[in-house]
C-alpha cells in the first residue's frame, strides 16, 4: 500500500513539485536562518578563534565573554605562570580608542595588544610579510574586521596633517607605511592582517602588548586576557579549574570561553533578537506554507481515499499512507531546501563575505521541524479522511 | 429458493433531524439470492443509494436489519467492516473512481493489496483479470489515458479481484454511451453472474433492465414492487 501511496504522490505531477518546492523553501529558510546566526556567532567569538595556541583563557571574574571586558592586574600573569601545569601564559590587552586619520576624520577601533615576545594572537599579515615587523617602533597592522570604507586615508599628500581637517577629500585604503594618530601617539601601519571578520563588525589595530599600553587611554590595569598553554600532562579542563581555585580569577577552557560569548549575544545583543524574529517568520512562514500544502493535497485526494475505504481499507492503513506520503515530501524536500542553503550560504560567504555558517544544529533543527510539521499536518488532513462520509463514494451522495 | 445474499427488513434511515429530517428509507425489506443480478431501480432521491449503502456496509440503517451474506452487519465494528467489503463485496463505480496515477493491472491489484496478499500474487492475478476483460494490451497503461468503456472494464476487474460474493454496481452504464453501456452489461454478466454470487445493479437505464433476473422498483423510500424477468439479455 505505500507503494500506491507513493504512486498517488508522484502522479500529481506538478502539484507533486510545488509541495516539494514548498516544503524545500521551508527548509531552506530555517537552515539559513539558523546558519546567519551560527555565523554571527562565530564572528562573535572571533578573537577566541585567533588564538588557537591558548587552552585556557584567564580574566577578571566579572568578565563574561570576549564583548563584555575589564581588566586586572598584571601581577596576574607572573600568579597564572607559577601555576603547576602551566606551559606558557602570554598576555593580551584588548581596548576601544579612536583611530585619527591624516586627514582629520576619525574611526573608533578595537586595539588588539599581543605579546610582544611570542606575538601569540597576531594573525598572518597580507602579502607573507613576517609578523615580526610589528617589533618595530610605533608599528601597528589594522583589519576592517568585518567593515567596509572604514580604514581610508587621504589619498594626496597635500591632505594629509592639514591644519584645518579636509574631511570630503579623496581616499584610499590604508596601506604599509601610512601613519595614524591613536591618543596623540603616533603609529606607523606595517600591514594589513588576515584576521577573522567581527561580530558587531569593527575595525582592528592589532600592536604589541607594550606598544597598546602606550596609545590606550591610561587606564588602573592593561592587562584584559592571560593565555595560558596547559603541559602535555594536563587537560585544559583540569587546568582551567587549578587556575580559577589558585587565583581566584575566572579560567575557562576555550570551549567554554566560546560558549560564555555566545551566551552572553543571545542574553545582551539587540542584533541577536532581530535575527531570532527573522528565525520564527521563517518558522511560521514556512509551517505556514508546509501545513497548507499538505492539508491541501490530502484534501485533493480525498475522493480516492473514500475509494480505498470502500474497498476495505482501514483507517490506520490510510493514515500510514497519508504519513508515508507526508514523509517522503518532508524527506525530499528537506534535502533540497538544506542542498539550497548550503550553496547559496556557501558563495554568499565567499563571494559577498557573508556571515554564514552552517553548523551541525542547522540541518537537523531544520530538518527535524519540517518533518514533524509535515506529520503533524497530514495527521490533520488525514481528519478529513475519517470524517469522510463512506458512501460518498456513491454518484448519488 | 437459493440462499440468500442480501436480506434486510424493515430498514429506515433519515438524514438531518427536525424540520429538515430527509427520510431516505421507510421500512425497507429486501431479498437478493446467490447467484441473482438484481437491478434497483427508481427515480433520484427515492433512497436507492442509501439502501445500497447500507448493504455495502457503508452506512447504519437507524433501524431494521440488513444481513448480508448471513452476517448481521449491525454486529460488525468498523474494522470487521472494512475486511468484510474487502473480501465479500466488490464495487462498481458510476464514476469509475480509478486511482488515476496507478497502470490498469495496479487498480485491480488495489483490493488484493488491501487485503494483504504479495504484490507479485496481486499483479499476476490483476494481469489475468485485465485479460478477462480485454485489456491486456493496456495493462500498463496510466488509467487516466483510457477512454471511459476501458476505466469501467478496469473497475469490473477490480471488483472481482477478490472473488468477492456480493457486487454492488452503482449505475454502471450512465457514464458510458448506449453500445458501450450493453457491452459493459454482456461483459458484467458473463464475468460477474456466477452462481454464489449476487449482483445489485442501481441504475436509471431501461436499456439495460433485460440483463436483470429481477427488478426492484423503489419510490419515496420504498420498494414499490419487485418483478422477475423471464427472459435475460
Amino acid at each position: 500500500m505505500l507503494r500506491i501511496a507513493v504512486k498517488m504522490l508522484i502522479g500529481k505531477g506538478a502539484k507533486y513539485i510545488g509541495l516539494l518546492l514548498g516544503i524545500a523553501f521551508t527548509s531552506f529558510l530555517i537552515a539559513f536562518a539558523l546558519s546567519y546566526l551560527a555565523g554571527f556567532m562565530t564572528r562573535g567569538f572571533a578573537l577566541i578563534s585567533e588564538n588557537p595556541q591558548a587552552d585556557v583563557w584567564i580574566m577578571d571574574p566579572a568578565v563574561d565573554s570576549t564583548e563584555h571586558m575589564t581588566n586586572m592586574p598584571v601581577l596576574a600573569l607572573q600568579r597564572v605562570r607559577s601555576i603547576e601545569g602551566v606551559q606558557s601564559a602570554v598576555p593580551l590587552a584588548v581596548g576601544t580608542t579612536d583611530v585619527h586619520f591624516p586627514n582629520g576624520q576619525f574611526q573608533s577601533f578595537e586595539v588588539i595588544g599581543v605579546d610582544g615576545a611570542t606575538l601569540s594572537g597576531l594573525p598572518p599579515l597580507r602579502g607573507n610579510l613576517s609578523r615580526t615587523v610589528l617589533r618595530t617602533p610605533d608599528a601597528a597592522a589594522v583589519s576592517a574586521g568585518g567593515t567596509k570604507g572604514k580604514l581610508q586615508t587621504p589619498l594626496l599628500r597635500a591632505d594629509q596633517w592639514p591644519r584645518r581637517p579636509h574631511l570630503d577629500v579623496p581616499t584610499r585604503r590604508l596601506r604599509r607605511g601610512d601613519v595614524v594618530l591613536v591618543n596623540g601617539h603616533r603609529v606607523r601601519i606595517v600591514g594589513l592582517v588576515e584576521s577573522l571578520p567581527r561580530y558587531p563588525p569593527r575595525p582592528l589595530l592589532y600592536t604589541t602588548y607594550a606598544n597598546a599600553d602606550r596609545i590606550l587611554p591610561p587606564e588602573e590595569h592593561r592587562l584584559t586576557f592571560i593565555l595560558a598553554k596547559a603541559a602535555p600532562s594536563v587537560s585544559p579542563d583540569t587546568l582551567a579549574k587549578r587556575i580559577a581555585a589558585r587565583t581566584g580569577l575566572r579560567a575557562r577552557t576555550v570551549a567554554q570561553f566560546k560558549t560564555d560569548t555566545v551566551r552572553w549575544f543571545l542574553l545582551n545583543s539587540e542584533d541577536v533578537g532581530d535575527m531570532a524574529s527573522m528565525i520564527w517568520i521563517a518558522l511560521l512562514v514556512g509551517f505556514g506554507v508546509t501545513g497548507v500544502m499538505l492539508y491541501m493535497f490530502t484534501e485533493e485526494t480525498l475522493g480516492q481515499y473514500a475509494v480505498l475505504n470502500a474497498m476495505g481499507a482501514t483507517p490506520r492503513m490510510l493514515l500510514g499512507m497519508i504519513l508515508a506520503q507526508a514523509g517522503i515530501c518532508a524527506v525530499l524536500g528537506t534535502g533540497i531546501g538544506l542542498g539550497m542553503c548550503a550553496v547559496v550560504g556557501r558563495m554568499a560567504a565567499s563571494e559577498a563575505d557573508y556571515p554564514f555558517r552552517m553548523m551541525w544544529f542547522s540541518p537537523l533543527a531544520s530538518a527535524g521541524l519540517v518533518i514533524v510539521v509535515s506529520l503533524v499536518a497530514a495527521a490533520i488532513s488525514a481528519r478529513a479522511v475519517f470524517k469522510l462520509a463512506p458512501a460518498s463514494v456513491f454518484a448519488g451522495r | 429458493m437459493p440462499p440468500l445474499a442480501v436480506h434486510c427488513h424493515s430498514l429506515t434511515k433519515t438524514y438531518g433531524s427536525g424540520e429538515a429530517a430527509v427520510p431516505a428509507l421507510r421500512g425497507v425489506n429486501l431479498d437478493v439470492a446467490r447467484g441473482e443480478l438484481l437491478m434497483l431501480v427508481g427515480p433520484s432521491g427515492c433512497g436507492k443509494t442509501s439502501l445500497i449503502s447500507i448493504i455495502a456496509t457503508l452506512a447504519d440503517p437507524d433501524s431494521g436489519t440488513c444481513e448480508v451474506l448471513g452476517q448481521d452487519v449491525a454486529q460488525l465494528d468498523a474494522l470487521g467492516r472494512a475486511r468484510f467489503r474487502n473480501q465479500a463485496v466488490g464495487f462498481v463505480f458510476q464514476v469509475f473512481n480509478l486511482l488515476p496515477t496507478l497502470t490498469v493491472v495496479e487498480n485491480i491489484a488495489v483490493p488484493m493489496l488491501i487485503a494483504g496478499r504479495s504484490r507479485k500474487y496481486a499483479e499476476l492475478r490483476a494481469a489475468d483479470l485485465a485479460e478477462r476483460v480485454g485489456l491486456s494490451e493496456r495493462r500498463d497503461a496510466p488509467s487516466r489515458e483510457l477512454s471511459g468503456g476501458q476505466q469501467q472494464r478496469v473497475a469490473i476487474a477490480r471488483a472481482l479481484a477478490c472473488e468477492p460474493r456480493l457486487l454492488i454496481c452503482d449505475e454502471p452504464t450512465s457514464s458510458l454511451d448506449h453500445e458501450t453501456g450493453q457491452s459493459m452489461m454482456e461483459l458484467l454478466q458473463r464475468e460477474a453472474k456466477v452462481p454464489d454470487r449476487a449482483v445489485i445493479v442501481v441504475t436509471h437505464d431501461p436499456r439495460i433492465f433485460g440483463f436483470a433476473d429481477r427488478i426492484a422498483r423503489m419510490d419515496d423510500g420504498r420498494i414499490v414492487s419487485a418483478e422477475e424477468m423471464s427472459v435475460n439479455a
